[in-house]
């Protein structure tokens, strides 16, 4: 029965990425989560959906780029941001199979998505708001990273991939390999990848300086099968940046490296009151360092070295129940243990070195259970509800961090929260043409430690040194959505509307009497809790495949923010359409993405710092090919990226700084 | 044998050498000797925080015991700095000793206003029980300005000192000045009634720092606040000094190193 109704109740939007992950989202999702299938092995090119290979050289960035929904926050090359719905940082939760994992950079320069790429995942979930599928209280939602694991009893014992990738602006190359074992009581996969840039060229022919990077990434994965029904799983990753430019800021980075590793017990019995129950352990450590020694002078007004580290170790424990043939339950305890630290060493010409904490060594203790409960009632009628709540402690956990902040506060620092959020998402089929949805939720976030105990953080984006507040509130709001989906057998079109009601908003307000820190910033902004703030949009979706050789897909979004005192709410991005065509004709794949975005006027400069932005249109066109030689099979991609080599930018991209112009992409996988 | 015979020995030296060490009041144990004089039956033994003296603000502790060495702890003393520069001498501000009974020591201190050069030499006299006792003290030029001489407005000199802390460090510190006031050029006293308009900046960065608390009288010319060190590196430490709203000295400073 299961399956069944839940692809009667599934959800599935179809993304333009262009032309590469949408057919295979097969995944069975609820309404308010949107999975994105990235890998792609030679055993599975039997399926119903696939067409072609996904192309696991383009970036996690891309990827998370070509959802609905989510815009990037762009600083350079490398390492994007991914806000949804114009929710970002402590708004979302960012998790890898589960894991908590947080950057370490001062500067937002290394997101957790930067740590992972497409060739280490399975799938990425993309959650808008508060539902049954994150690992952490929230408002906005957020992403898990879902590591490919190997699998178990596979007909072909040894299968992998090969890849080889080369882009003319900015001269990258990429090259890529993944090989799988799979037994029938042993199973591992390691993959790897290298990655490496030069300065990109923007459109119009302006050399963006200082955008280059490299990078490698490499993931190890093994499965046991320990009785029936009883698995323990490893996985380790590894990711290591080097010589990383960012054109938008005053720094670059010297080296960003990530180690994740987890090991986890799975029970799948499935009986009709367990289904399954995984217990995880984890820790993830990241060490990164800014650097602006290659930086001309006149740009470096004094060196300075800034490096940060992040250490996360954690558990969950995830048991899906069954009560009855209508109750599909969830619970799920969570907890883990955040560290940062981040300092920053100037050298004046003529004085003594400045030493500084910026992060002053702050630590986040997290325990939380969901439960949710998706309920059937009726054959036309589902409804999932849940409750979530955190526990969640902050402090300072070493002795030169309090005294640092001894001259900014007095008394304990110490903070401790409880967090509660709480869904109802409801589903009601019409007719085998339409469906009806509904979403109400209560979200809440706490303060992150650099919005608790920052130490005059600069923002590039506004131009401020960021101090924390540790008596912060936490965040609220009330999250309503609703949508309808026509689905027919040769267009689908869905639309959905969305409204956030916050309360306690965080954001920076300027701080009178500090100077400032950094040399040329205009102030010093402290966070502090905004009584309210809104956020609305919409999001259209529409995927029609007239002929069998010809699809069509349309993403189209907009969002609008205001916070009590009339500001704009920060990066949010204009309406924005995203168009592709793809045609198929004798086994070659032809796709044309066409990229509108409005300008976005409704900005606040005295609010927060930022600009009007253009409106732009660019178009990107690409063809590919599969060759299958018995079971190996051979694919070649080619993209030529604003084949108009455009000038442009995108409203969240930091200091407008411009996007590569005209780029082609050869892309070569053989995978067996 | 022979082994063993060799270890004893060495054990025993090294024992004595460890009970000599422990005879020293423990207190003097991070103080330093700067001289020693013996007359009118008295060792007079001169201490400092340092093994040099510089200028600035200096804790001079003074002990004293007779020649069967025990120690005398109910003396009057008093400290007088003298700058002889051979054509004119003059005296520079000083807080009088008091027997601390942690320390086991008279501790007072000076603020030496000048190096010693080829100008001029100083000497500190004590006065125990009436007897002056005359220490000649080579005070170097210390590597930061942590004191003054200011011609206020109101045709007084003052002399400001930073009273040195134990160790500076990150975040929220005990701030402590010292105001001395010219009364002749052998006599100083504690300068009173001033309003101290304080602000630490660092100056290679142009910036400042938040939450500081003005110095305010203490008595006896002695000025407390707190001072904020957002990082480590070089302060500068500004005081203004006002008297019924009037500026008397626009900008006194010294300059910090940690």
């Amino acid at each position: 029965m299961t399956l069944k109704n839940i692809a009667v109740f599934t959800f599935m939007l179809c993304i333009a990425v262009t032309t590469r992950a949408q057919e295979d989202t097969t995944a069975a999702k609820t309404i308010t989560l949107l999975e994105v299938v990235v890998q792609h092995d030679a055993k599975l090119r039997n399926s119903r959906e696939k067409k072609q290979g996904a192309d696991l050289q383009i970036s996690t960035d891309q990827l998370l780029e070509s959802i609905a929904g989510v815009n990037m926050i762009r600083r350079g090359s490398y390492a994007w941001e991914p806000t949804i719905r114009g929710l970002n940082a402590g708004q979302i939760n960012v998790t890898i199979s589960g894991m908590a994992i947080v950057g370490a950079c001062t500067d937002r320069m290394d997101p957790a998505s930067s740590y992972i790429e497409p060739n280490n995942l399975q799938s990425i979930s993309v959650s808008y708001g508060v539902n049954n599928q994150s690992y952490g209280s929230s408002i906005g939602g957020g992403f898990n990273f879902k590591l490919k694991q190997p699998e178990l009893g596979n007909e072909k014992k040894i299968t992998g991939l090969a890849g080889l990738g080369y882009e003319t602006n900015a001269h990258a190359m990429q090259t890529l390999a993944a090989v799988e074992y799979s037994g029938k009581r042993f199973a591992i996969r390691g993959n790897g990848i290298f990655r490496k840039a030069g300065s990109y060229t923007a459109g119009g022919g302006e050399k963006i300086p200082f955008s280059q990077y490299a990078k490698w990434n490499g993931g190890l994965s093994a499965i046991y099968r320990l009785a029936d029904h009883h698995f323990i799983t490893l996985d380790y990753i590894q990711d290591e940046g080097r010589d990383i430019g960012y054109p938008a800021l005053l720094m670059d980075v010297a080296f960003a490296k990530a180690k994740i590793g987890s090991v986890s017990y799975q029970y799948k019995p499935h009986n009709k009151r367990l289904h399954s129950w995984e217990t995880k352990w984890y820790y993830n450590t990241i060490d990164h360092a800014m650097d602006d020694t290659h930086r001309p002078k006149n740009q470096v007004s004094i060196h300075m070295d800034m490096p940060g580290t992040s250490q996360t170790m954690g558990f969950y424990s995830d048991a899906q129940w069954g009560l009855g043939s209508r109750h599909h339950i969830t619970t799920r305890l969570n907890g883990y243990r955040n560290r940062l630290h981040a300092e920053m060493t100037m050298y004046p010409e003529n004085a003594a070195p400045m030493f500084m904490l910026t992060i002053p060594d702050a630590q986040r203790d997290v325990i939380g259970l969901d439960i949710s409960d998706r309920i059937e009632l009726s054959s036309k009628a589902e409804i999932i509800a849940g409750i979530r709540t955190d526990y969640t402690g902050s402090s300072l956990y070493s002795a030169e961090g309090k005294q640092l902040l001894s001259g900014m506060y007095t008394g304990n620092l110490n903070r401790s929260r409880f967090l509660f959020n709480a869904y109802v998402n409801g589903q009601y089929r019409v007719s085998d043409h339409w469906l009806l949805y509904t979403n109400v939720a209560k979200g809440m976030r706490g303060a992150t430690l650099q919005e608790m105990y920052g130490f005059y953080l600069f923002n590039r984006m506004d131009g401020y040194d960021y101090l924390g507040n540790p008596g912060l509130s936490n965040e609220e709001s009330w999250n309503l959505g609703t949508g309808v989906r026509f689905q027919q057998k040769k267009i689908t079109v869905d639309g959905q509307a969305f409204a956030y009601l916050f309360r306690d908003y965080i954001a920076g307000k300027p701080r009178e009497g500090y100077s400032v820190m950094t040399s040329g910033a205009k102030g010093v902004k402290q966070y502090i809790n905004i009584a309210s703030a809104v956020l609305y949009g919409a999001e259209a979706t529409v995927s029609a495949r007239p002929f069998s050789f010809l699809r069509i897909n349309s993403i189209n979004t907009y969002s609008r923010g205001q916070d009590a005192d009339h500001h704009a709410l920060p990066l949010i991005a204009p309406f924005k359409s995203e168009n592709t065509v793809t045609a198929l004709w004798k086994g070659y794949r032809f796709h044309t993405t066409a990229v509108y975005s409005a300008a976005q006027r409704h900005v606040s400069y005295t609010g927060y710092g930022e600009l009007p932005s253009e409106s732009f249109f660019i178009l990107h066109l690409g063809a590919g090919k599969s060759f299958t030689i018995r079971t190996t099979v051979l694919d070649f991609n080619v993209r030529m990226m604003n084949v108009f080599d455009k000038k442009y930018y995108e409203h969240l991209d930091i200091v407008k700084l411009s996007r590569p112009g005209r780029n082609l992409e050869i892309h070569t996988t053989i995978r067996f | 044998m022979n082994r063993i015979f060799f270890f004893s020995i060495f054990s025993a030296i090294l024992f004595t050498a460890c009970e000599k060490e422990n005879t020293k009041p423990s207190s003097l144990i991070d103080k330093h000797k700067i001289s020693v004089i013996t007359e009118n039956n008295i060792v007079t033994t001169l201490w400092a925080d340092n093994t040099t003296l510089q200028t600035g603000y200096n804790r001079l502790y003074i002990s004293l015991e007779d020649m069967q060495g025990n120690e005398m702890k109910n003396a009057v003393l008093t400290y007088s700095p003298l700058m002889d520069m051979g054509t004119k001498k003059h005296s520079s501000p000083a807080e009088q000793p008091h027997y601390n009974n942690d320390l086991k020591l008279y501790e007072g201190a000076v603020v030496f206003t000048m190096p010693t050069s080829e100008m001029g030499s100083w000497q500190l006299d004590v006065s125990v029980n009436g007897k002056i006792i005359t220490f000649p003290l080579t005070i170097q030029d210390a590597p930061r300005k942590n004191s003054g001489v200011y011609a206020g407005t109101d045709e007084n000199k003052y002399v400001l000192a930073l009273i040195p802390p134990v160790k500076w460090q990150v975040g929220l510190n005990d701030l402590e000045i010292l105001i001395s006031r010219q009364v002749s050029m052998m006599e100083f006293t504690g300068a009173e009634g001033f309003t101290v308009v304080f602000t630490p900046e660092m100056p290679s960065m142009d910036h400042g720092s938040p939450n500081n608390i003005s110095p305010v009288s203490t008595g006896n010319g002695r000025y407390k606040g707190k001072v904020n060190y957002t990082m480590t590196g070089d302060w500068r430490l500004h005081f203004k000094l006002k008297k019924n709203d009037e500026v008397i000295v626009e900008d006194a400073y010294v300059d910090i190193l940690f």
